[in-house]
């Protein structure tokens, strides 16, 4: 009895062991575990004949039967990861994509290369304690000129070519017309501001020292070629306190000039002339192109202007009833389009407004 | 202004090569370039003392450490009294403050020698005669502008500088007839007027080739007349260019002898034993008092006093200002010229000590950024458009310049759309086939004599949804494009939402606290595009950055279930869905549109509008029940109350 059950035991183990062997499914892989050791299992019926057996017979073929029946689930669970890795490839090679075909092409539009830079001037300045203010784009010939100290009738107005404002508007088709209210008095004349300039005079109408803004903004002057639009960008700052120095001035436009530029850049500053500061200023950067040779993009001079700065005039500090004897300070102004167009190499400033996608794409 | 080097050379020692001198006067304030083996200088407008040889002499001097010594003219000596043949009477003082003439008989008038044509070519002006040449020639070595009238024209023996009466047509000598207004000044004879004064001669009584007795004219005239004449009537000459930065109302007597001399020289003659100089209110040299501590709290510098008093020496400033300077008129000026020939590079670089506060920033930035981070992430491109427009692109309160550039740029906009539309139909014709842009920018309208100024968000889109691509089928834009763009910039800006109201066709309305602030409207042009424009000054105004606040979230799961209704075609969404929000259990917690189905199948004049409604509650699982429950009690009354049926 003993060894017939030991002969079957054998003969199960063996039969399984060719069966598991021989596995080529999942599937199949899963039948063949339940008949064996499934409830109705071949070796789960040997396991309850064993109930007939004497106590003294039992534990040796019990322990039999387990062996057979680890090796058997051992066996199973080899044959199983061999048979999901193959599954899983099968798998993935019936999904098998061309890899190389472009993703999903999500839209992006992007922002005017104006804006950025516009965006970087004032970031840099934010980063340095500076506040921002804006001001309108129609001034008026106060803010604009008289008190920024430029005299009546001379000729630093013609540096700024500027745009009046009519004050009559004609009624489409009637001919009738509109009036605005006339200004009589020169300094209410209604203009388009040449700079923002005017915003240091309206802030510093309300606020009294220590000043530190920009005023960033759209500026307009009657010109309109190449390099000049009837329409451009520009960022003007103050920093008024007490002791602030010409010094001061270098320190802090040399410290924009290498955020916006890079630190390789040597900056320079020369004596110019703008009414509403003194000393006046040109601040400018080496030529990268031609390292200070002198080349097409520099005009030969190795130099490239980019912005306007001075110490501001006691007269516009007279003006804004502040004491230019306590106060100093200084006032820098820069053409973002300019920025724009040295650090971009656009070579033509018309494109920044015709919204040209070849062009807008490429920022 | 071109400077040869040679005529320089007359006047002052050059220490420096061409090029070395250039940088050092562009250093001081003179941007000058090497052309040609001359010196370019670019001279700013306070700088008239510099329009000439004489005045770059002086500031190459000052450069090389010492004051320009300058000789003086003899006057030179001649025949008849002046009294006899010439007076003068000047009437407008004010307008010019000194007067003086000299009578010159018998010159002969031919061409100039060939060495004074051929420096007055290489600085730009044309040789005309040996006498004009010889007032042009001064003008461009010592900066005093002559003229030359010739006597025989002059009616009657005296000169009066004086104003005329409004509308007065006088022709210049360039052949043009100028109208003229009260302000300006006249160089007038007997008859009437000779000459445009400080500006340009008159066609009356110029030189000819016949001429034989002249009378020199030099003067000062007071600069901000001049330009105001010259500005208005667009004429620039060398003379009005040089009266209205100022000359040197003291170098006006030793200019005369100057060109007196070269005229004798050139083309013979005699002239007046004396000669004219009503000068009654003698301008001297003012004072400035320049504190050295003044020096260090503007440069950040200290400079010894004997430096800065070495320097300004250099300048021709010793204790008062010389004349020909009279932009210099307070300490400040002094300081300019310290630290400009100083040399701005030798001022140390320093950086400011701050005090601490909140920055402050424009209102409308924050959501300016989030805009442009939301609708570039949208696929709409950043347009930035000249402000200007024709008269038949604005409205009645359009803002017009009164002198435009061109015809098509005559008003201030007033609106977005024209810009970008242009700008769609630009990329249009150059074969881009779908585009998506916005701008932000101010528009301009008068209200109430003021002009307004309105932030406007602007935003266009045409051709197709998507970047056409291999997995997505393209879908053309349309209305709901800009109307979606919308609703997710105003959630990126976490402002309550806003509404659309139809107008007409295919136009609407865009509402937001009950207010309408803009419009979405299709264009039916060559390429049809949508566009859309809001007003922002409202949003702007009463925009507040509160944070998002926390809400717990429910543990309790959701429960959808579908609606379709078949209502009237003309039936608003949104009307529906008030209905249902009023309706529905107050777990109800959002519901969307997801299908919308007219034709076959739906009667005529009636639509299929379906709804995902989702119910939850956040205190308890709902039951199938209680769901089922509500949704059917909810869609009894809808179809009551709209009216609809079920589909």
């Amino acid at each position: 009895m003993i060894e017939e059950l030991r002969a079957k035991i054998k003969t199960i183990q063996e039969k399984a062991l060719q069966e598991i062997a021989a596995l080529q499914n999942l599937q199949d892989w899963q039948n063949t575990k339940a008949r064996i050791l499934g409830q109705k299992g071949s070796l789960t019926q040997i396991l309850k004949t064993l109930g007939g057996l004497s106590p003294a017979e039992r534990p040796a073929l019990g322990r039999l039967v387990n062996e057979v029946k680890r090796e058997i689930e051992r066996r199973l669970q080899d044959i199983q990861k061999t048979l999901e890795e193959t599954k899983r490839r099968q798998v993935l090679k019936e999904k098998a994509v061309d890899v190389t075909l472009p993703g999903l092409a999500l839209p992006q539009g992007r922002r005017h290369p104006i804006r950025r830079v516009m965006e970087e001037i004032e970031e840099i300045f934010l980063g340095m304690g500076f506040s921002i203010f804006e001001g309108p784009d129609v001034e008026t010939d106060y803010y604009n000129f008289e008190a920024l100290n430029f005299p009546k009738e001379h000729p630093a107005r013609d540096m700024q070519d500027t745009f009046y404002i009519g004050l009559r508007t004609l009624r489409q088709g009637s001919g009738q017309a509109t009036d605005h209210g006339l200004r009589t008095k020169e300094k209410e004349q209604l203009l388009l501001r040449t700079h923002t300039s005017p915003v240091q005079i309206r802030v510093m109408e309300k606020q009294k020292p220590p000043l530190y803004m920009i005023a960033p903004g759209t500026v307009y002057r009657h010109d309109d070629d190449v390099t000049h639009s009837p329409m451009f960008h520009q960022v003007e700052g103050l920093m008024v306190d007490t002791d602030i120095t010409l010094g001061d001035l270098k320190g802090v436009l040399h410290h924009f000039c290498a955020a916006v530029f890079g630190t390789d850049r040597e900056v320079r500053f020369r004596p110019s002339f703008f009414p509403f500061v003194e000393p006046g200023a040109e601040v400018d950067i080496s030529c990268a192109l031609c390292k200070k040779r002198g080349c097409r993009v520099c005009g030969g001079s190795g130099w490239l202007e980019i912005l306007g700065a001075g110490m501001v005039h006691p007269a516009v500090f007279e003006h804004v009833k502040i004491d230019p004897k306590r106060y100093s300070g200084f006032a820098f102004g820069m053409g973002v389009e300019r920025i724009a167009m040295l650090k971009y190499g656009i070579d033509d400033i018309r494109l920044f407004y015709e919204g040209d996608m070849r062009f807008l794409e490429q920022f | 202004m071109r400077i040869p080097l040679d005529w320089l050379k007359e006047f002052v020692p050059v220490r420096w090569p061409a090029q070395d001198l250039a940088h050092r006067l562009t250093m001081a304030g003179l941007e000058t370039a090497v052309v040609g083996g001359d010196l370019e200088v670019a001279v700013t407008p306070n700088r008239g003392d510099c329009l000439s040889v004489l005045g770059i002499a002086r500031e190459v001097s000052a450069l090389q450490g010492r004051v320009l010594s300058f000789k003086k003219t003899t006057a030179p000596k001649g025949g008849e009294a002046i009294k006899k043949c010439l007076k003068v009477q000047v009437q407008d003082r004010k307008g010019c403050p000194r007067y003086m003439a000299r009578l010159i008989r018998g010159v002969a008038i031919k061409p100039s020698p060939a060495w004074m044509q051929k420096r007055l070519e290489a600085v730009g002006i044309r040789p005309v005669n040996n006498v004009v040449d010889c007032t042009n020639y001064l003008l461009a070595e010592l900066g005093h502008p002559h003229h030359a009238f010739d006597s025989r024209f002059l009616r009657g023996d005296t000169i009066v500088v004086r104003r005329e009466k409004a509308g007065t047509k006088f022709k210049t000598l360039d052949g043009e007839t100028r109208e003229c207004e009260p302000a300006d000044l006249f160089i007038c004879d007997e008859q009437g007027p000779v000459a445009l004064a400080g500006i340009l001669g008159g066609a009356n009584s110029e030189v000819r080739p016949d001429t034989k007795d002249i009378v020199l004219e030099a003067a000062f005239f007071d600069p901000q007349r001049i330009h105001a004449t010259a500005k208005r009537l667009k004429i620039s000459t060398e003379s009005s260019y040089r009266f209205e930065r100022g000359v040197d109302p003291n170098g006006v007597e030793n200019a005369l002898h100057r060109v007196c001399q070269l005229i004798m020289q050139t083309a013979g003659g005699l002239p007046s034993r004396d000669w004219i100089d009503l000068y009654p209110n003698k301008i001297r040299p003012k004072q400035i008092n320049l504190p050295a501590a003044e020096v260090k709290r503007i440069l950040g510098l200290p400079i010894a006093p004997a430096q800065i008093k070495k320097i300004l020496k250099s300048l021709g400033i010793a204790g008062t200002i010389p004349t020909w300077r009279s932009d210099l008129t307070r300490p400040i000026d002094l300081i300019e010229e310290t630290a400009r020939i100083y040399g701005y590079d030798k001022i140390p670089e320093s950086r400011p000590r701050i005090t601490v506060g909140l920055q402050e920033k424009p209102k409308g930035r924050g959501l300016y950024q989030a805009a442009a981070r939301c609708l570039t992430g949208l696929g709409f491109t950043e347009g930035c458009h000249l402000g200007f427009v024709g008269e038949r692109e604005v409205g009645d309160k359009g803002v017009a310049l009164s002198n435009p550039l061109s015809a098509d740029q005559t008003h201030l906009r007033d609106s977005l759309v024209p810009g970008l539309v242009k700008s769609a139909l630009f990329n249009a014709n150059r074969q881009v086939q779908s585009l998506k842009l916005f701008e932000w920018g101010k528009v301009f309208r008068w209200e109430n004599g003021k002009v307004k100024e309105d932030r406007c968000l602007g935003l266009l889109a045409f051709g197709n949804e998507w970047p056409s691509q291999w997995q997505i089928k393209p879908k053309p834009v349309d209305f709901f494009t800009l109307k979606g763009a919308l609703t997710r910039l105003f959630q990126a800006w976490g402002l309550e939402p806003f509404e659309t109201e139809a107008q007409s066709q295919g136009e609407a309305v865009v509402l937001w606290q009950g207010v309408s602030i803009g419009r979405i409207d299709f264009l039916n042009l060559e390429v049809p595009m949508y566009v859309c424009e809001i007003s922002l000054e409202k949003i702007i105004k009463n925009y507040q950055t509160q944070p998002a606040i926390f809400k717990p979230i429910s543990p309790f799961p959701f429960v959808e279930r579908d609606l379709a209704l078949v209502v009237d075609s003309a039936l608003p969404a949104q009307k529906i869905g008030e209905a249902i929000r009023q309706a529905g259990p107050p777990w109800l917690e959002t519901f969307r549109v997801f299908d919308l189905y007219k034709g076959e199948g739906i009667e005529a004049g009636k639509k299929s509008i379906a709804f995902s409604l989702r119910y939850a509650s956040k205190d308890r699982t709902l039951t199938n029940e209680e769901v089922n429950r509500a949704h059917e009690a909810l869609t009894a009354h809808l179809e009551k109350t709209l009216p609809a049926k079920l589909r």
